[in-house]
């Protein structure tokens, strides 16, 4: 059914152009019965040209609306315009450029109107295969998505107003050059033509020197043209990378979870550079191609205009094909990047964890991986090749069928004496170029396409806001640090069903040290991280000393809450650095007094180079144990009110251990949350609070909770049974 | 100040007196004496030029260095002998030359003199020092050409193919010349109009060259990029072989990222140089080849012309693109640094959070933009330069042909025709040449990349060939006698010292001490990842070393305080130890590990993905799949390495409690913290800084009171109202 309509659409089309082509022919029939009637007294200047034009346009456009097909209308619309105007325009040139010719005045020749039509047909067939607009809904969707390309890409222009300055005299540098670079051809072939005629030394000499000084402009000002648009890019990248890093340092830790640290890193360093390229480096290219198509255009015409019109019609020609190449060349493109990105992704996860690997002899297993990874790229290298090889087949045919069709014409020209053969040779140079030119304008289009997609990713991570409660300003001078959890109910945005805290409610009283105990997943991380304002809780509310804890200035909060996690992160860099994170003006004693507190002086001093002693990637050079002495030593050192340990000690020998036990119990005016597995380690606590399920169980002192015979009791009992069976 | 001036001063000398001694051999030239014997006032005039040169050079204390040396002497003798030498040759091939001989001690035959002893010093300049490090070059050579060897190598099996693309090459070479020469032509024929025919023929023969250039370079580059392609995934996958094979030793000194970047990127850029860019140097060659044959062709003096420029184009560019290229490697590193930066921020945001350094690794990212900001500027400048430079030395030389050119057309040696087609040529060649040279370098890059590929190929694992034994039944009696070890990291640090231990069939041993002690390199050194320095291990009193790697791994399972998960679901990871294990076994192991119930809870089951290093999954879960992973192995020896730490005590128990039922033939090596597992172990082992201390069961060791007894004492602290509550009891 639509094949079928389809064809008759096909069909209806051709013959709607054909009968439009035909009331044209009409039309010019009528002119010549006219003007033999007249009997010679008549003739028709460029003004009647272009009224009677004119009037022909109107009559065929009145026409074309009788058509029913709404859709064909755009394309009925071009046709007729591309038929009635283009002999006006032809001899409106002519007779600007002087030319001798002249194909409809003062009479028509019937034989320019035939070619006329010829090349109407010929022009519209090519411009409606190279640049299809298709239907009007397709063609809604196209603009739509035009006009946000333009307004993504006025709004990189924005951002570099302040380099307008260096754009500016970029451009200048930019017109300069082209400009130059066109005269070179011109200029050879006036050298070519002096030698060809009659020689006179001057006129040679004159033309050697015009070619020096052409060649010199133009390698200069291409210099400082790239200097200045380089210089532009980096300025702008370096604006954009800042605004982007302080934008995603305000960002809620959800964001963190769910995008990985090293796509985003990517996308500050390689979105930005594209994003530039867009301004600084394709811009560049799209106006020197723009500005020496203009001026080669300008002189080929100058040339002939038949010659001129033989490359036009490569130009659409070449484009088209440069198209279909560009979509396919980047979809390999696409799945090659994939490809890469999952060899590479199974390379890091197979090395990184080499030990497992071998742990468990599964090097085979993961080599056959590889090859099957490997081999979906073979596959898509493959494509890539025959599509660029044929890619350059029809390319050089078309090329060498216009070179052909130039020179027969040319010689025609010459024999008739309308040009010379310097003059055939500038244009052989001028077409040569012409055609890159061309290339680099479809080929800048396509890429500018492809940045605003890059532009796209650095304007979302730009404009992201954080989905969270503004901090407020409150910064107490004294802060007692009593915390009040009241009918807290929070859930992952990873796993929304997933309820990890129930309508929780407790207290942490200052001075005091309390403890969470209860089996995995009872929620007790889920505690932290809401007060240290990770995360917000979906319903309830936390208070600090009587106050939301939002109110609280963001640097005060995280300087009197401090929480030492069970595998702590240790950044790249000295010992030192790491105990003093985030501090100014931290002197050694003060780092050796905390180091100390944490047990972890000892070990320090034992390291190669002491406090300098490089920790490594993420602490890689230190063990778990003494990776959490030191985070417990980053802790103490900032004094805080309100001290968290959750699961900080469990990576430790025995002896640590009971030494950070006593530094804990002769805390008096802070107040202290342990969260621990080991029930001997809390038993010493003035509160304990145990929580499972995402609820809070039982709280209370441990005499208290063995009095109640509930869960912690029966915990405790069953480690009791054990160490009595033990003893029996 | 003094020295400074003593060059210029030199120069100044130099020139002044040549040019009066040539205009004095021009004055002699004109006496009637002389006037019949040009020929030998013209080398007697180069001699004494020669000869003046040198005296100035030696005896004047300000004269450059290099000038009393083996290149003054040089510079010299050319700067003499230059115009006699020219003109004798003219004379033996019979041409005009008394134009010459009268008129090179003109004021332009002075100034054209200078200006090709100019040239060949700047040529000279710069592959002498090439010349003088032959000695050092040669070593990089011949690593050079290894590398080169090697990918040729693979390239072997496929030589029938790169014949076929080499033939394809030199017929699609020749179809390119057909455009310049015939558009050439026609200029000479349209001029005279009095051979129709021959245009016609011209153009056929023209097209029909073209075409067959076109299709042959289609063939060309599809079986190239083809043939390269496969190449490419090969040598990848070999790298990636050769990886695995390595040491443990390896891995610790080379971080995940460059060894997954030598894989990847070093195989991907080696490949691109090698497919693309080695292609377009084959082609460009074959280009260069035949149009230098054309160009001969047509004129020689053009050609030769040509050629003198050449080195001009080649030598100004690369030098300012050398330092461009400096530039830009510096501006790379100091990306990838703040990318680094980044990275590490974006890891650890809820550290950095929590300590409100926000503003902190803001500044320190702003830190890294402003250098390489810094770089920007520089390179953008040497852009400017660079490009310049390259513009203008291959404009300056086609307008110095068309000038050259135009002498000889109207001196009739050369037709306005040809000139066309040599100036034609000379576009080509020029852009041929250029690309030769900017693809050499991505060329050597290509090997420079294959070179730190081949390392990884080539590296023989540090480890002893594998054993072949491997006997059915295994007891599991391990033993280390007089064992000493030291990381290769860090070979001055002995982590054990002459340790004895033994590990009894179907037992259960604890190993206890503080951190740091070596209780991990006691694993390590069982899973055969290293060699102890000193001592031996045996298994079932055999040495470690002889049994079969692939049985050994198969026996011996170890569960490590951070377990590994990969981005895989859990099933997948459970069982990542036994790829050919049921559903109902998977199952049987997760519940032995007591996992069974978290992982039903999950969202997908047994089928959620795990996260990238098991992020999906809290700690102590996570060690529960690991454990289970160990368990469906049914292994003899099981190495719990703090495997439960972060389990709570009741997960610890059941763990325990499953594990002593079911694997009572199995011998277990337990390393722990907490005393709650370690109490029930048949044999304890207590290692302290690297040696064993003590060792017994736990009454034996209390009895002791040694340093268990205080390790027991620490941990009995907090629960000493249960010994009282015990001594009630007995009472």
């Amino acid at each position: 059914m639509d094949s079928d309509q389809a064809h008759v659409s096909v069909s209806r089309v051709v013959l709607v152009h054909f009968c439009l082509l035909f009331c044209d022919l009409l039309f010019w029939a009528c002119v010549w019965a006219i003007l033999l009637w007249l009997d010679g007294e008549g003739s028709l200047d460029l003004w009647c040209l272009w009224a009677l034009r004119t009037i022909t346009f109107a009559g065929l456009y009145l026409l074309s609306t009788l058509v029913p097909e709404s859709n064909l209308k755009p394309l009925l619309k071009r046709w007729v315009a591309l038929l009635s105007f283009l002999p006006p325009v032809f001899d409106s040139m002519q007779i600007l450029l002087d030319g001798t010719l002249r194909g409809f005045n003062p009479v028509p020749d019937p034989g320019m109107v035939i070619l006329s039509s010829a090349t109407s047909i010929l022009i519209y067939m090519v411009w409606e295969m190279a640049f299809p607009h298709g239907g009007s809904s397709k063609g809604g969707r196209n603009q739509k998505k035009d006009e946000e390309a333009r307004a993504l890409l006025m709004r990189v222009i924005r951002y570099s107003r302040l380099d307008y300055l260096y754009l500016g005299a970029a451009f200048i540098f930019l017109s300069l050059a082209a400009l130059f670079e066109t005269f070179i051809p011109y200029c050879t072939g006036k050298v070519i033509d002096i030698l060809s005629g009659k020689y006179q030394h001057s006129n040679f000499t004159w033309a050697i020197l015009l070619l020096a000084l052409c060649s010199l402009g133009s390698s200069m000002f291409s210099g400082l043209r790239g200097g200045m648009f380089m210089f532009s890019l980096n300025r702008l990248n370096k604006r954009i990378r800042n605004l982007l890093f302080q934008n995603v340092m305000k960002q809620e830790i959800d964001f963190f979870d769910e995008i990985k640290p090293g796509n985003l890193a990517s996308r500050l360093i390689s979105d930005t550079d594209k994003m530039g390229r867009a301004v600084a480096m394709n811009v560049n290219v799209l106006l020197r191609s723009m500005v020496k198509t203009c001026g080669m255009l300008y002189f080929m015409l100058g040339v002939s205009w038949q010659l001129t019109l033989l490359t036009c019609i490569e130009m659409p020609l070449l484009a088209f094909l440069q198209n279909s190449y560009n979509s396919l060349s980047q979809k390999t493109s696409k799945e090659l990047q994939d490809c890469n990105a999952e060899t590479g992704e199974l390379a890091s996860s197979v090395i990184g964890s080499i030990k497992t690997v071998r742990s468990f002899k599964a090097e085979c297993q993961e080599q056959q991986r590889y090859e099957q990874t490997i081999n979906r790229k073979l596959q898509v290298l493959r494509r890539k090749g025959f599509y660029s090889a044929v890619y350059l087949l029809i390319r050089r045919f078309i090329t060498v069928g216009l070179k052909v069709a130039m020179l027969c014409q040319g010689r025609n020209l010459i024999s008739s004496g309308q040009l010379s053969s310097g003059s055939l040779l500038a244009f052989v140079f001028y077409q040569k170029d012409m055609v890159t030119s061309m290339k680099h304008l479809v080929y800048i289009y396509g890429d500018m396409l492809s940045t605003v997609g890059s532009s796209v990713k650095v304007f979302q991570l730009l404009d992201r806001k954080p989905q969270m409660r503004e901090a407020g300003d409150l910064a107490p001078e004294k802060l007692k640090g009593r915390i009040t959890f009241e009918k807290v109910t929070f859930s992952y945005l990873s796993r929304p069903d997933d309820t990890a805290l129930k309508s929780v409610t407790l207290e942490l009283s200052p001075g005091k040290l309390t403890a969470l105990v209860g089996p995995s997943g009872g929620g007790k991380s889920s505690c932290v991280s809401l007060l240290q304002r990770f995360y917000e809780p979906k319903e309830g509310e936390m208070f600090l000393d009587g106050e939301p804890l939002y109110h609280y200035q963001h640097q005060y909060l995280h300087k009197k809450v401090a929480v030492v996690s069970q595998d702590p992160v240790l950044f790249s860099g000295s010992v030192r650095y790491n105990i003093e994170y985030g501090l100014q003006d931290c002197t050694l004693e003060r780092i050796e007094e905390a180091a100390r507190k944490a047990n972890a002086h000892n070990f320090i001093c034992n390291l190669e180079q002491g406090y300098d002693t490089d920790v490594g990637e993420c602490g890689g050079q230190l063990s778990a144990g003494q990776k959490q002495c030191i985070a417990i030593a980053r802790a103490l050192i900032r004094n805080p009110q309100i001290l968290i340990l959750d699961e900080a000690t469990s990576h430790m020998d025995s002896s640590t251990q009971q030494a950070i036990q006593d530094v804990l119990n002769s805390i008096t005016d802070q107040t202290v949350l342990v969260i621990a597995h080991r029930l001997e380690t809390i038993e010493k606590a003035d509160h304990i609070i145990f929580m499972e399920g995402g609820e809070v169980k039982e709280q209370g002192t441990h005499q208290q909770l063995m009095d109640k015979q509930g869960r912690y009791h029966r915990l405790r009992e069953k480690l009791f049974n054990l160490e009595t069976q033990q003893a029996t | 100040m003094k020295d400074k001036m003593a060059v210029p001063l030199f120069v100044l000398l130099a020139l002044c007196v040549d040019v009066c001694a040539v205009l004095s051999i021009g004055a002699i030239q004109l006496s009637p004496s002389f006037i019949n014997n040009s020929f030998i006032l013209l080398w007697l005039g180069g001699l004494i030029r020669t000869c003046l040169l040198l005296f100035i050079s030696f005896s004047y204390s300000g004269s450059p260095a290099w000038m009393r040396g083996l290149e003054g002497v040089q510079t010299a003798v050319i700067h003499g002998l230059l115009y006699p030498v020219y003109i004798s040759f003219l004379w033996a091939y019979g041409w005009s030359t008394v134009e010459l001989v009268w008129g090179w001690h003109s004021w332009q035959g002075l100034v054209q003199g200078y200006f090709v002893l100019g040239l060949s010093l700047l040529i000279w300049k710069r592959h002498v020092p090439t010349i003088l490090l032959t000695a050092k070059k040669e070593r990089t050579e011949k690593k050079g050409k290894a590398s080169l060897q090697r990918l040729l190598g693979y390239m072997k099996p496929f030589s029938g193919r790169f014949a076929a693309v080499f033939f394809f090459v030199v017929i699609s070479s020749l179809g390119e010349m057909a455009i310049p020469h015939y558009t050439g032509k026609m200029t000479d024929w349209i001029m005279n109009e009095d051979e129709p025919e021959a245009f016609n023929h011209a153009i056929t023969v023209m097209t029909l060259m073209t075409i067959m250039s076109a299709v042959c370079e289609f063939v060309c580059d599809l079986i190239y990029n083809i043939t390269m392609s496969r190449i490419h995934t090969s040598i990848q996958g070999l790298v990636f072989q050769a990886v695995l094979k390595q040491d443990i030793a390896f891995f610790d000194k080379a971080t995940t990222g460059d060894i997954v970047s030598r894989i990847t990127t070093d195989t991907n850029t080696m490949s691109e140089s090698l497919s693309e860019k080695l292609s377009l140097l084959m082609w460009y060659f074959m280009r260069v080849i035949f149009l230098f044959g054309s160009m001969l062709m047509l004129s020689t003096r053009l050609c030769c012309f040509t050629l003198l420029g050449l080195p001009v184009i080649w030598i100004i560019p690369e030098i300012f693109g050398r330092f461009y290229q400096k530039l830009s490697a510096q501006v790379q590193d100091s990306l990838a640094k703040a990318n680094e930066v980044a990275t590490e921020t974006f890891s650890s945001m809820k550290t950095v959070r929590s300590f409100a350094n926000e503003d902190g690794e803001t500044e320190r990212y702003r830190k890294c933009l402003e250098d390489t900001f810094a770089l920007n500027k520089v390179e953008a400048a040497a852009y400017a330069v660079s490009t310049w430079t390259n513009s203008m030395s291959s404009l300056a030389l086609k307008v110095s042909i068309l000038y050259y050119g135009g002498r000889l057309v109207t001196g009739s040696d050369v037709s306005s025709g040809d000139l066309v087609s040599f100036v034609l040529y000379e576009l080509q060649f020029t852009s041929a040449v250029e690309v030769l040279m900017s693809y050499w370098p991505h060329v050597k890059k290509a090997v420079g990349a294959s070179e730190k590929i081949f390392e990884y190929v080539d590296r023989k694992p540090d480890v002893p060939p594998d054993g072949s034994l491997a006997p059915k039944t295994l007891k599991g009696h391990v033993q280390f006698r007089n064992v000493t070890f030291a990381y290769p990291k860090r070979p001055d640090t002995d982590v054990l010292k002459n340790v004895s231990l033994e590990l009894k069939a179907g037992k259960i041993t604890a190993l206890v001490g503080p951190s740091g002690s070596g209780k991990t390199t006691v694993v390590s050194l069982l899973e055969r990842f290293y060699q102890p320095q000193n001592g031996e291990i045996l298994l079932d009193q055999k040495p470690l070393l002889s049994y079969k790697d692939q049985y050994l791994h198969e026996k011996i399972s170890v569960v490590s305080q951070e377990p590994v998960l990969f981005a895989r679901s859990v099933r997948e990871n459970i069982k990542y130890g036994k790829e050919n294990a049921t559903n109902e076994e998977i199952y049987a192991a997760a519940r032995l590990a007591n996992a069974h119930d978290f992982i039903s809870s999950l969202p997908k089951g047994y089928d959620t993905d795990a996260g990238e290093k098991g992020g999906q999954v809290s700690g102590g879960q996570k060690q529960r799949i690991a454990i289970a992973r160990a368990l469906i192995q049914k292994p003899q020896i099981l190495v719990l390495d703090d495997a439960t730490s972060s389990l709570d005590t009741e997960s610890e128990h059941r763990v325990y409690s499953a594990l002593k039922k079911e694997l009572q033939s199995c011998t277990v090596l337990l390393i722990s913290h907490r005393l709650s597992g370690v109490e029930n172990a048949d044999h304890i082992l207590f290692l302290r800084e690297g040696e064993l201390v003590e060792e017994g069961n736990h009454q034996q060791l209390l009895d002791k009171q040694g340093f268990y007894a205080e390790f027991v004492k620490q941990q009995n602290t907090a629960i000493h109202r249960n010994a009282d509550n015990g001594t009630n009891s007995s009472q």
